[in-house]
Formats: structure tokens, C-alpha cells, sequence
């Protein structure tokens, strides 16, 4: 029955009709350019805009990577000024121990003072003034009695450092000195005391004392202190090996 | 008869009609869309505005990162300079100090007659003068507290001195010099002398 109602609606003549001016309105209308009403964006052109962005998302790649090439970059000067530093610790301590060892630092502790000056008798003798050669034989003997550090009018005794008579004075690291000559000696007093007594190491001095005046006195003291070396060494002939 | 034609005719054209704004409609929707690809406009202009703000903070960083780079290649460069002097003030102190052997141009003096203690701090404390940069005395190093007081500083005496050598010679053996006062010897020139480190 309903079989029947279809194709009786269909076999219809106006049905027909009705699909045929539906398909022609198709037709019509595709042949027909459809237009936009207006355009979307005048003021941007879409090509460029997408050019725009291929171009700046190569760019931003690149930065990108630049950076990470950077930052591997600066990671290696890091470590290598790291490396210098750690190189560099131990060689200031060596620095510092051999600053010590040369005379290039102060010196603080026990040991003697020695006072030496011409006599003040008035007709002075080659016996009776202090000479640069009697410093050098002290301070010979205060090495050998086992001196760290030792100064002469706060000059400091060097491995470089010669003392010489210069008319009535006397040179040591090339400053003039006069007397009263001081000679500070840091060590262990008591032997340095005993190897400068008169039993000890400079028996022409302590006559020349007792027979010409010469002035010559002993202060041992806990607390002494000698400046470094107020110059510098500079070498040009030797290599060490 | 003519009602049925009329009748016709307007379902005719109603049909053309609405195949007309069927399929006009379905038209402009795909143009639309194809003009707008699978993004907006707006959404590119975003992306192309946050591409360009973007870059523009990677450069500002690109920029920071090569001046640290620059600065820490200069430390290196400065330490690396400092290690080097470190260096060599080391070896300057390692020669004051005997630390070590050294070499190096100089003169040999050879003294065959003893020598009294006040003689033998005299003459060193004289080559000292004459700018000797390094000593040793029958084999041993003299370095500031070195006492001559020692059982190896007996005859013969052997004495190396490195120093410039002209100036050497001509200080150890000039008239009024130091070996024409206390003691005769002999001097020798040599390009190379070779000094233990002091024990």
C-alpha cells in the first residue's frame, strides 16, 4: 500500500518539474562565480603574511641554536679559566714558601738584637769604628747558629746582598747606612746568644771592646720583627734546571 | 488547463530558486574557507607578532651570551697570563733560594792556598758585589744563610760563579780587586756552568 502511495507521488509530473529546476538552479549557480561579499583582511596580504613566518621560524631555529652553541661555548672558557685557577693554587703556595725562604716577607719572633757603633773615644783607630767587614762576620756567625732572617738597619740579608764600606759608611742592598748599626737576627736565642758570647765565634770583636771601646751589645728578645727585602732578584744568566 | 501550466511553471521556478541558494551558500562557504587556509588571519598575524617578539628576545640573549663568551675568554687570557708569571717569579725565587740546579755562563776561580774564615767571607761577600747571580763553593751551593763555617770550605778552593762573565773577570782579577788583596788565583771563563740546588 504504501509501495503504491510512493510511486504515485513520483510518478507525478510535477515532481518531476520540481527536480529539474533544482538541478537547473545548481547548474546555474556554479556556472555563476560565486564572489566573496568583501575581502577578509585588505590591509595584509596572506602570502606575505606566511612568508612572515617561514621566515622568522628559520630564524628563531637559528637563534635557538645559536644559543646552545653558546652556551657550550661558555661552559668550555669556564672550565678552562677553572683549570688555570686549580693549576694556579699550589704554585701560590710554592710562591709564598719560597717569598719566605728569599727574604721577600717579614718575619716575626724570637732572637737577638746587636747593637754595633764606633767607639766614642776620641782619637778613633781602624780598631776602635765599626767596619762593614765586622757585619759580615757576624752575620756569617748568626747563620751559622742557625738565623732565619736577619737585617741590618732594617735591610733586609739577601742571597744577592753584599756589605761594603763606602768612605765612613757602609752599603748593603745599595742604600747607605751609618752607624749605629742594628742587626736584627729572628732565630732561637738562646743559641744564637751563646754562639755570640766570648767563648763563642767572635773573639776580635769582644777585644776590640775591652781594648779600644768598640760598642758592641747583645739584646735577646721573644717578640722581633724584620721587614723583607725591599728590592727585587732578577736573574739573566742563570736557568734552573 | 492554464492554472495547471501556472502551477507548473511556479514549481519550476521555485526549484530553480532554491537550487540556486542551496548551492550558493554551500559555494561561498568552501570560498571562505579556502581563503582562510586551515588557520585564521588573525591567528597567522599572532604567530608571525609572537615569531617576531620572540626573536627579537633570542637576539637580546644571542648578544648577552656573546659578551660573556668575549669576558670569559679574557679572564682566561688574563690568568692564563698570570699563570705564566707565576711561573716565572717561581723560577726567579727557585735561583735565590738554591731550590734547584741551575746553569748558566760564568767564571771559575781556583784558589790553591787556605784561606782564614774572615778571607773567605771577604771574597764571597766581593763576588757578591760583582753581580753573581748564583755560587758554589767545592760543590756546594751559597745562598743567603749559608755560613762559610763549614769543613767543606777547605783548600783547594773551587768556585763557580754564574753572572755576565766580562764583568766577573774583570771585578775578580783587576788590579786592587779582591783576589789582588787577600790571596792569589785563577780565573776562568765558561759558557756553561752547572751549580747543584743547595742541600
Amino acid at each position: 500500500m504504501k509501495k503504491k502511495i510512493f510511486w504515485k507521488i513520483f510518478s507525478q509530473f510535477n515532481v518531476y518539474l520540481f527536480l529539474i529546476g533544482l538541478l537547473g538552479g545548481i547548474l546555474v549557480t556554479v556556472q555563476w562565480k560565486v564572489r566573496l561579499p568583501r575581502a577578509l583582511n585588505p590591509l595584509t596580504p596572506f602570502a606575505t603574511l606566511r612568508n612572515a613566518r617561514e621566515t622568522f621560524t628559520t630564524e628563531n631555529k637559528d637563534l635557538s641554536d645559536r644559543i646552545k652553541t653558546l652556551q657550550a661555548e661558555i661552559k668550555t672558557e669556564e672550565e678552562k679559566a677553572k683549570r688555570v685557577e686549580i693549576r694556579s693554587r699550589p704554585k701560590l703556595e710554592v710562591l709564598e714558601q719560597l717569598k719566605e725562604k728569599s727574604g721577600l716577607t717579614e718575619v716575626k719572633g724570637e732572637g737577638i738584637e746587636i747593637t754595633l757603633d764606633d767607639s766614642p773615644r776620641a782619637d778613633p783607630t781602624a780598631a776602635s769604628i765599626a767596619h762593614a767587614a765586622d757585619l759580615r762576620d757576624l752575620i756569617n756567625v748568626l747563620w751559622g747558629a742557625g738565623a732565619k732572617a736577619v737585617t741590618v738597619n732594617d735591610e733586609r740579608i739577601v742571597a744577592t746582598t753584599s756589605i761594603d764600606s763606602v768612605i765612613n759608611t757602609v752599603m748593603i742592598n745599595n742604600t747607605k747606612l751609618a752607624i749605629p748599626f742594628t742587626i736584627r737576627a729572628i732565630g732561637d736565642k738562646d743559641r744564637m746568644v751563646k754562639t755570640l758570647s766570648r767563648d763563642g765565634e767572635i773573639k776580635n770583636i769582644y777585644r776590640r771592646v775591652d781594648t779600644e771601646g768598640l760598642i758592641f751589645t747583645l739584646n735577646p728578645s721573644r717578640h722581633l720583627e724584620v721587614p723583607a727585602f725591599s728590592s727585587s732578584f732578577n736573574f739573566e744568566y742563570t736557568t734552573p734546571q | 488547463m492554464k492554472r495547471k501550466i501556472f502551477f507548473y511553471l511556479l514549481i519550476f521556478l521555485v526549484a530553480i530558486m532554491v537550487g540556486f541558494l542551496v548551492s550558493r551558500q554551500l559555494l561561498l562557504a568552501k570560498r571562505a574557507t579556502q581563503a582562510l587556509e586551515p588557520e585564521t588571519f588573525e591567528a597567522l598575524t599572532l604567530e608571525v607578532s609572537m615569531l617576531l617578539s620572540d626573536n627579537q628576545k633570542l637576539n637580546s640573549k644571542v648578544e648577552a651570551l656573546e659578551d660573556q663568551k668575549a669576558k670569559l675568554s679574557n679572564i682566561f687570557s688574563d690568568r692564563q697570563a698570570a699563570l705564566e708569571t707565576l711561573d716565572k717569579k717561581i723560577l726567579t725565587l727557585e735561583v735565590a733560594t738554591g731550590e734547584k740546579m741551575v746553569t748558566g755562563s760564568g767564571v771559575l776561580l781556583y784558589i790553591n792556598q787556605d784561606l782564614a774564615l774572615t778571607q773567605l767571607v771577604d771574597l764571597i761577600n766581593a763576588v757578591r758585589n760583582s753581580g753573581a747571580e748564583a755560587m758554589a763553593l767545592n760543590g756546594k751551593r751559597i745562598v743567603a744563610n749559608t755560613t762559610l763555617n763549614d769543613p767543606v770550605f777547605v783548600k783547594p778552593y773551587s768556585l763557580q760563579v754564574i753572572g755576565e762573565i766580562e764583568v766577573l773577570s774583570d771585578a775578580l782579577t783587576r788590579r786592587g780587586g779582591i783576589l789582588d788583596q787577600i790571596v792569589e788565583g785563577d780565573v776562568s771563563k765558561h759558557d756553561r756552568l752547572i751549580l747543584p740546588a743547595s742541600s
